[in-house]
């Protein structure tokens, strides 16, 4: 049960921040406190037993219970949110008094120093730095990892998983929605929002978890605290808890980006969202505004739409997800139009302003002409730059790349300084974790004298809208600007029997064939489950195997795969259900 | 050379003694020693019950012991703060409770220090997974903690001299259909410490303890004798109310079910903080008697025997049903 939340109430969330012991979990003894009761600052809300012990759950602050997720005998983790407090109106907070003078200390005053040698030291736990240094690892070498936050980066904790997992949700949902079609009739679907984003969470938790037995098991060290250049050879970290300094031979920067605001009035706001503040919403916004209508943009738009948020989506060029060839993004475009999305392309944002009711108007300009736009959240979508600060890279002797917004690198990931190299989306190459982890392969394989280059001509991209895309290689305009002779062809889902009877006929396979070996020279796929077709179409690309020779494999019938084998098919001339 | 025993520096290591064998005082003696402990002391209080059943902080008594035996035995049932599973406690059985401060918790030096005592009698006691202490596999000290305003306290048993007749008695539940959401004992095959070693007397072992503690810590050794009663009776009002001893049981079913010579007779309960939140009765009686509405009492009322037996005088006239539902309905 989850009481009204009126504008402007201050939210505290009950976390489980003890257990008894070393224990990582515990059983809820007695949930003392109930949704809607008046608790004091200190009051017991829940009695927590693990191992003997007892400990009690208080609460922080005065105020209202709000929600309160546990019953008895329920298994709850460290640091798990159970429910959160209405904070009462009256209640200064504490937490910019100095803590009160204890006559005694905790033990923690004083970091325990070391000093730390080792082969390979990788400076960010992402899926470029993660992998690297299991590769580096696995390839002999002594491998440290430091990493401020959690382990999995930008992608896991904030980004790709958060945002597949919610994605999955809303699938379902949708599924529900039109069940009544097949004869199911699924009245009065209730969204419990904080539910969704607590299952989005616990995905995120075991994956993260699942990266630390990694470390463990390639015997990896991994150091919770900020890297700090000390000099070309040695980066310390100090915490709380220890005051390292580690010499390392090889060094991999693996420090990821951080999503852009637009320098536009009031992108300052603090409810301007960030695409990682979007994915942990404690409530569902009513109405979302978003600038930018690139991958991440529309991958939210579809998520929050689908959820029951008015969403509107703002894209400065003249048409959204404009990376793709105007066909394929045209299928999702509509798609978003039908379903109740705002796209306003062609529009600049010039201005957010919030209103009294913390409301904000996003003010647009479209051919000249000034737009309003209501709503409750703003999420700013514009891009990712390069963390280029998260380390002193002259003390490093690391040099950016031209434009000035990455780390300069060569084919083997190294930088200007032999010894150290970097990876992922701190050398502004290509944005994507797979090719973060990639790069984090490459660069380990080279420190271990493997002399190993990286391609970027065959990286799939999947964007997971309604309907899907995943898109390899060249795309049509591109091949056509290149001055290429191209043969284009598109198998539509709709002449596919398995599309037919999922309900899902939206969207095509579309495939460029080099007109004069008949090789692919790129594809899109359009469509239910494209993210996870395209490897197909990679894999034919990479070989280079000739339209003919493609065809004689057997697709599965009735599959999806078919559409991929149609329009191979149409390639040859011989398309048998379409064209 | 003898090799020289030590646990570490506390500023002040503080012996308590518990004045009578009993368990609420002693357990109220143990709260007001867990608020007035200093930053850097440790606190050693040794104390005894006379018969009683301790239960876990989450336990069901209903669940862990033969409630309707203790009452014929006369025997105290008491909930502690701290969890883990039900113990029996007599004069046989020694306590010791240590308190410090969290950071200065430990339980391991707390276990090392029972176990370096009783190496005088020649026991060599060795912890089990399960927080036990025992000797080839048998238990002779369960433990259990909690922790409370920044301080944690670490408590255990001895059974030295027990009887362990009684004590399986007591902690064998009667056979009950009850289905509960708290914290269930672990039944351990026990032994006394007075048939590892003759001398072990619970007089020696306290001496014995007593010893190994003064001189296990560096600082000032303070030893308090027994505290007065008017420090620690306000802490005892809390063991004797209704909503600590029955009204924190987890949540919890119970079934009863019995064929008399009228019919068959089933009672489902579900209760909740001590509340009964739902009742269904179910019987081949043909008796004119009233026994929906009985269900329909029971709702929201207390699940206590007193509560109970007036319900079932105020629905049912038949004397010998009103009879043999009280005797079914074990409370």
């Amino acid at each position: 049960m989850i009481l009204l939340r009126e504008k402007g109430d201050e939210m505290k969330d009950i976390i489980i921040d003890k257990i008894s012991g070393h224990d990582k979990e515990a059983k809820v003894g007695q949930v003392k406190a109930a949704v809607g009761d008046e608790v004091k600052e200190g009051d017991v809300l829940l009695t927590l037993e693990s191992g003997k012990g007892v400990v009690k759950i208080l609460a922080s602050v005065p105020g209202l219970i709000q929600s309160l997720d546990v019953q008895d005998g329920d298994v709850v983790k460290k640091n798990q949110k159970v429910g959160v407090i209405k904070v009462a109106a009256d209640y200064k907070c504490k937490k910019n008094e100095p803590p009160k003078k204890k006559g005694y200390s905790f033990g923690i005053s004083t970091p325990m120093k070391e000093d730390i040698h080792c082969d390979v030291l990788v400076v960010g736990g992402g899926p470029g730095g993660y992998v690297a240094a299991i590769r580096a690892s696995q390839l002999g070498k002594k491998t440290v990892l430091v990493e401020k936050d959690a382990l999995g980066g930008t992608c896991l904790n904030y980004g790709c998983i958060p945002t597949k997992a919610l994605a999955h949700s809303v699938e379902v949902l949708e599924e529900m929605k039109s069940a009544s079609k097949l004869g199911f009739q699924v009245d009065n679907i209730q969204i419990d929002f904080q539910k969704t984003m607590a299952n989005k969470d616990e995905i995120v938790q075991t994956l993260v978890g699942g990266i630390g037995d990694l470390m463990n098991s390639h015997q990896i060290r991994v150091i919770n605290g900020e890297a700090v250049a000390v000099d070309a050879q040695t980066i310390g970290v100090k915490t709380k808890k220890i005051d390292a300094k580690i010499k390392f031979d090889k060094l991999i920067i693996a420090v990821g980006s951080s999503a852009y605001k637009l320098p536009i009035e009031g992108s300052d706001l603090c409810d301007v969202l960030t695409s990682k503040e979007v994915l942990e919403l404690e409530e569902l916004p009513k109405s979302l505004t978003i600038v930018g209508g690139g991958v991440i943009g529309m991958e939210i738009a579809f998520i929050y739409n689908a959820l029951g948020s008015d969403v509107s989506v703002v894209e400065f060029l003249p048409r959204v997800m404009s990376m793709l060839d105007p066909d394929v993004s045209d299928v999702v475009r509509q798609s978003a139009i039908k379903r109740g999305i705002k796209i306003y392309e062609s529009a600049k944002a010039t201005r957010i302003r919030e209103t009294l009711g913390q409301t904000f108007v996003t003010e647009i300009e479209v051919e000249g002409q000034e737009h309003l736009i209501s709503s409750e959240k703003v999420l700013m979508s514009v891009g990712r730059r390069a963390n280029l600060n998260a380390l002193d890279l002259a003390k490093l002797d690391v040099e950016l790349n031209k434009q000035s917004n990455g780390i300069a690198v060569n084919e083997h990931m190294q930088t200007s300084n032999e010894n150290i190299y970097a990876i992922g989306d701190v050398t502004n190459i290509m944005q994507l974790a797979h090719v973060a982890s990639h790069q984090g392969m490459i660069a380990a394989e080279h420190i271990a004298a493997q002399d190993n280059k990286i391609h970027y001509d065959l990286v799939p991209s999947t964007i997971f809208t309604m309907p899907e895309v995943g898109a390899v290689g060249l795309n049509e305009v591109t091949a056509q600007a290149e001055g290429r002779s191209i043969k284009v062809v598109k198998f539509p889902f709709m002449a596919c029997g398995k599309a037919v009877a999922m309900h899902a006929t939206e969207g095509f396979v579309k495939l460029i064939v080099d007109t004069e070996n008949q090789v692919l020279l790129g594809g899109a796929i359009v469509g239910a489950h494209g993210t996870d077709l395209i490897a197909t179409i990679t894999e034919l690309i990479r070989s280079k195997t000739k339209v003919s020779d493609a065809l004689e494999t057997i697709y599965a019938h009735p599959t999806l795969g078919e559409t991929i084998h149609e329009a191979l098919l149409m390639a040859n001339g011989s398309g048998i259900h379409f064209g | 050379m003898e090799a020289v025993f030590t646990l570490g520096n506390f500023k002040k290591h503080t012996l308590v003694m518990g004045r009578k064998a009993d368990t609420i005082e002693n357990l109220s003696i143990e709260t007001y020693l867990m608020k007035r402990c200093e930053p850097d002391e440790i606190i050693l209080f040794l104390w005894q019950s006379h018969h009683t059943v301790v239960i876990g902080c989450h336990q069901n008594p209903y669940k862990e012991c033969n409630l309707p035996l203790m009452e014929q035995d006369q025997v105290q049932l008491v909930r502690r703060k701290s969890g883990g599973g039900a113990v029996y406690h007599d004069l046989g059985n020694l306590n010791f409770s240590f308190i410090t401060h969290l950071d200065r918790a430990d339980v391991q030096r707390n276990y090392q220090l029972v176990i370096e005592a009783l190496k005088a009698f020649g026991i060599e006691g060795t912890l089990s997974g399960r927080n036990d202490l025992t000797v080839s596999g048998s238990k002779f000290s369960g433990n259990a903690f909690l922790e409370e305003y920044g301080v944690h306290c670490h408590h255990g048993t001895l059974l030295i001299e027990s009887s362990l007749e009684l004590l399986s008695k007591y902690l064998t539940p009667s056979k009950l259909k009850i289905e509960s959401k708290g914290i269930d004992s672990v039944r351990s095959r026990v032994v006394n410490l007075s048939t590892l070693s003759e001398k072990c007397t619970v007089s020696e072992v306290k001496n014995q303890l007593i010893k190994t503690f003064q001189s296990a810590f560096d600082g000032v050794f303070h030893e308090e004798g027994t505290i007065s009663p008017e420090c620690y009776e306000a802490f005892k009002s809390h063991y004797n109310q209704w909503s600590w001893q029955i009204g924190s049981i987890p949540q919890f079913n119970i079934e009863f079910e019995s064929r008399f010579n009228w019919g068959s007779f089933i009672v489902q309960l579900e209760v909740q903080k001590g509340i009964v939140k739902n009742c269904h009765l179910s019987t081949d009686a043909l008796k004119d008697e009233n026994f929906q509405q009985l269900g329909k009492a029971f709702i929201g009322k207390r699940y206590e025997k007193e509560t109970i037996c007036q319900c079932i005088h105020q629905w049912i006239s038949n004397e010998t049903i009103k009879r043999d539902l009280i005797g079914m309905i074990i409370i």
